[in-house]
């Protein structure tokens, strides 16, 4: 009576020995005309995606500036907030130079706000 | 003039020559085709696993970097075609000595006997794919990496995602298994 180790033992090692390698006649025939039937679609995925960035990039930068100038446009800049600041301060003092010397007192202990 | 490497054969099917590849299919379809009857026993099935081995490699060739040869790349995608396939043809099918046909009869009667003869040889495998059958697809994989195919326990390792210490146990309970089964198979040797 033999182990069930050897056993297995011998029925692996004569497993191994068959050749398995037997290929049907044209196989390769029938890989390749699946292949000629697919389409090529993510072999080429990273040149579609490269072509398809450096197309959208020179709208994208057209778009890019269009907005900085009508951003520009809404807004004030630096330069243009300082100027209307200025503006309000000399309309406060023009306007102190009519008043009487009650208004004049009032507007020393409580200055309006220039910002307002 | 000397014939083209792989690596010249890959760069040529990535450019779009599609005919490139066909050499590489008859250069390594009788390595995957041995793979697969290692997992598939119909025909059909087996030539449904080397054609998808084959598909998958070709839309994936943008992928192989060409630090490793080609043929390993390859046979890992087979490897990997191969397990896909017994997780979804898992049958766990549990045989007794009733089902054995004679020639595996045979074979457990000339035990003691060193034949190479191809229906002795036939039998020795129609009888281990009958103890892989009552295996889990995992420990099943991990006999025919490391006891069929040969494979080092750090590949397999490598290949299924577990530990090296992982593949030893599960091998080790998966022969035990199979020591069980030929034990259910061949009892008036036993009992």
């Amino acid at each position: 009576m033999r182990e069930s180790e050897d056993i297995l033992r011998k029925m692996l090692t004569e497993t191994r020995e068959i050749k398995l390698d037997k290929v049907p006649y044209a196989f390769e025939k029938r890989i390749m005309s699946h292949i000629q039937e697919t389409p090529q679609t993510d072999l080429n995925l990273w040149k579609l995606w490269s072509r398809a960035l450096f197309k959208a990039a020179i709208p994208c930068f057209s778009l890019m500036i269009l907005a900085a100038i009508w951003a520009s446009s809404q807004y004030p800049t630096p330069q243009t907030e300082r100027a209307s600041e200025i503006k309000n301060t000399t309309t406060v003092h023009a306007e102190t130079e009519n008043s009487d010397l009650e208004t004049i007192v009032m507007i020393a202990v409580d200055p309006p706000n220039i910002d307002d | 003039m000397s014939e083209p490497t792989d690596k010249d054969l890959i760069v040529e099917v990535l450019k779009g020559n599609t005919e490139s590849f066909e050499p590489l299919v008859v250069k390594y379809q009788p390595r995957v085709f041995s793979l697969a009857r290692r997992y598939a026993r119909r025909e059909n099935e087996v030539e449904d696993i080397v054609q998808t081995v084959f598909l998958k490699a070709y839309s994936k060739l943008s992928s192989y970097r060409g630090d490793a040869p080609f043929e390993h790349w390859l046979m890992r995608t087979a490897t990997y075609t191969c397990y896909d396939f017994l997780r979804k043809h898992q049958r766990n099918r549990e045989w007794n000595a009733s089902d054995l046909s004679e020639e595996e009869n045979d074979w457990f009667e000339n035990i003691g006997e060193e034949s190479k003869d191809e229906t002795n040889l036939k039998a020795a495998k129609s009888l281990v794919d009958k103890l892989l059958d009552e295996l889990k697809p995992q420990d099943r994989h991990i006999i025919i990496l490391l006891d069929l195919e040969e494979k080092s326990v750090k590949e397999i390792a490598e290949i299924t995602g577990l530990s090296e210490s992982n593949v030893k146990v599960k091998a080790h309970r998966a022969r035990e298994k199979m020591r069980q089964a030929i034990v259910r198979l061949n009892p008036e040797k036993y009992i």
